[in-house]
């Protein structure tokens, strides 16, 4: 089957309702792109957020099935852990809410002698072979314990076929929620399993310090840019208004508009240290190079704030929280737009609705959550209703499944041969 | 902690509508993002006036790209050159098109300053913000 189509999922709500849950494990990068008079209000506010740690460990499978990790990561702690390496392409480990998750080519996983299914999105339909196998496992299991059937199939099949070091990205978020609470924590671990003690030490030993580093926080002042209204054309909707042509135009604007808000979003996310070139406010470019316009443009200063590094969702979802409460306290926020993106991984093997995720040209998904300025016109039509919301909120503009092209080596006079060898390392059996 | 936000002026025994929700499916725009590549390389060491490539460069480059494959027909695909960061572009090109360009600009050789000049695709996408991430993901594994 092939992986699905590209698309983009927007949710709108109410200034009153709740937006929908982040919860997307696995992400490397949170920007929060605000207008920069709105920055130097909320600057300590931005400033006291706490910033996770995480490690970036080389070891193989089966260092998380000794007693230390084990018991302290596994079986009580909650933690976050990614290989490195490409989807669909090369064998993936990654455990996520207890449940290591294995994607493997048809020769390990007949290897290791693992229970799985077939994947999703790497076999074609009727191939008399398949190709790739998924192996889940929960390590949370109350009946995973050392010494059980399934633990000791996993460690022999770690023996034999995951010898190999692997790079993996660690994150520890029971660890990160109540830090100084270690004591605690070794104690649940040894009375999970009674076999086997853990200490501090064995702790520290799990994770070595030296790999384990700071998420990283980048303020970049982005100079004077275009910046957009952030509001709605007049009686642009997102739905209803029936089947007659006024209304399917009507929708037809907003959608425009959206993605034009969601494009210029992405424009100042883009890496890198200042925004891109034709958003600045002083660029000056020919049509026949660019048509690029930001509508209804006006000249003003953006500030952004990126986080860098391993970030689970609850997290993300903390910081946008304390976003938004430092919003409600200033009253000069009202009028003013503020904008959260963060960017997942694209070698996660599942999305966060546990479904698998696959295609060689599949990027890690992005969320972008955007506070809109409403005073109340626009908006309030946008959301059907005839209440003055004072400010809206265009909720996640969520994005998945996206198509990149994986051939990152079409090197010149061998561009043929390197895509025949791609080939050959991620399609051939 | 949105519910106590700002209180919402429902007319009573009205409940809030629901979040609304909006699925985009095909896109007007892709987006790809290429570096240019030069054969033999600039030294890093040595300033030199044609690197990184201008924009101009980079227009007449992919306008060669794509004229050569796909005749007028290639020269007709409207770009809009977004964003130069060193040797690297993050390009706009209507969505019906990417298939053409990604073909026509894969097995490029050009010729510029004594080199040959060809493209990289460092990624193609239906929305922008996956180019953003694709390039952002490798620092975390590297640095």
């Amino acid at each position: 089957m092939p992986p699905p189509s590209p698309k983009c999922y927007l949710t709108l709500s109410s200034p009153g309702s709740s937006t929908p849950p982040f919860t997307n494990p696995f992400n490397h990068t949170l920007d929060l792109l605000l207008p920069s008079e709105l920055y130097t209000l909320l600057s300590s506010t931005l400033l006291s957020i706490p910033l996770p740690s995480y490690a970036r460990l080389s070891m193989p499978l089966g260092h998380i099935l000794e007693p230390a990790f084990f018991n302290l990561h596994i079986k009580s702690g909650n933690i976050l852990l990614l290989s490195r390496g490409k989807l669909d392409a090369e064998n993936l480990f990654m455990i996520s809410d207890g449940i290591l998750r294995m994607s493997l080519d048809t020769e390990t996983y007949e290897r290791a002698g693992l229970v799985g299914r077939p994947a999703r999105y790497a076999n074609s339909t009727g191939a008399g072979k398949r190709r790739r196998w998924m192996v889940e496992v929960d390590m949370r299991k109350p009946g995973f314990l050392t010494g059980s059937k399934g633990f000791d199939r996993l460690k022999r099949a770690c023996e034999i076929c995951f010898k190999e070091e692997r790079q993996w990205l660690f994150a520890d978020i029971a660890g990160g929620e109540k830090k100084g609470a270690e004591a605690s924590a070794d104690e649940d671990a040894m009375d999970v399993d009674s076999t086997t003690t853990t200490t501090a030490a064995d702790a520290a030993a799990t994770i070595p310090p030296s790999s384990v580093r700071q998420t990283t926080r980048t303020i970049t002042p982005l100079g004077s840019l275009h910046v957009p209204t952030f509001t709605p054309p007049p009686n642009a909707l997102p739905h209803g208004g029936g089947k007659s042509p006024e209304a399917i135009y009507h929708r037809e604007v907003w959608r425009d508009w959206a993605m034009e808000t969601y494009e210029y979003l992405s424009l100042l996310s883009l890496p890198g240290d200042s925004a891109a070139d034709r958003i600045k406010a002083d660029d000056k470019v020919d049509s026949f190079l660019s048509s690029y316009a930001v509508e209804d443009a006006t000249r003003g200063e953006v500030a952004r704030v990126r986080f860098r590094g391993l970030m689970w969702a609850k997290w993300v979802e903390e910081v946008w929280g304390r976003v938004r409460e430092g919003l409600r306290e200033l009253e000069a926020a009202q009028g003013k737009w503020v904008g959260m993106s963060v960017l997942g991984f694209d070698n996660v093997l599942v999305d966060e609705r546990g479904k698998e995720r696959g295609g060689l040209e599949t990027v890690g998904k992005a969320w972008t959550v955007v506070r809109l300025p409403g005073d109340g016109g626009d908006w309030s039509g946008i959301l059907r209703g005839d209440r003055a919301s004072r400010w809206g909120e265009l909720g996640k503009l969520r994005q998945e499944d996206l198509e990149v092209d994986i051939s990152t080596m079409f090197w010149v006079n061998d561009g043929y041969r390197s895509y025949q060898k791609m080939l050959n390392n991620g399609l051939g059996s | 902690m949105s519910s106590t936000a700002i209180p919402l002026q429902t007319q009573p025994g009205k409940k809030l509508p629901p979040p609304e929700h909006v699925t985009i499916r095909e896109h007007d725009w892709a987006y790809a993002a290429l570096q240019m590549i030069f054969d033999p390389p600039y030294k890093p060491e040595t300033a030199n006036m044609s690197w990184p490539p201008d924009i101009l460069t980079w227009r007449s480059m992919l306008t060669s790209a794509l004229t050569q494959f796909l005749g007028i027909t290639g020269s007709a695909i409207s770009i809009d050159i977004l964003h130069l960061n060193g040797d690297e572009a993050w390009l706009r090109i209507p969505r019906v098109d990417l298939m053409h360009f990604k073909a026509g600009i894969s097995g490029y050789v050009g010729f510029a300053d004594g080199r040959n000049v060809g493209f990289r695709t460092v990624g193609t996408s239906e929305f922008l913000m996956g180019l953003a991430s694709k390039k952002a993901e490798d620092s975390i594994w590297t640095d």
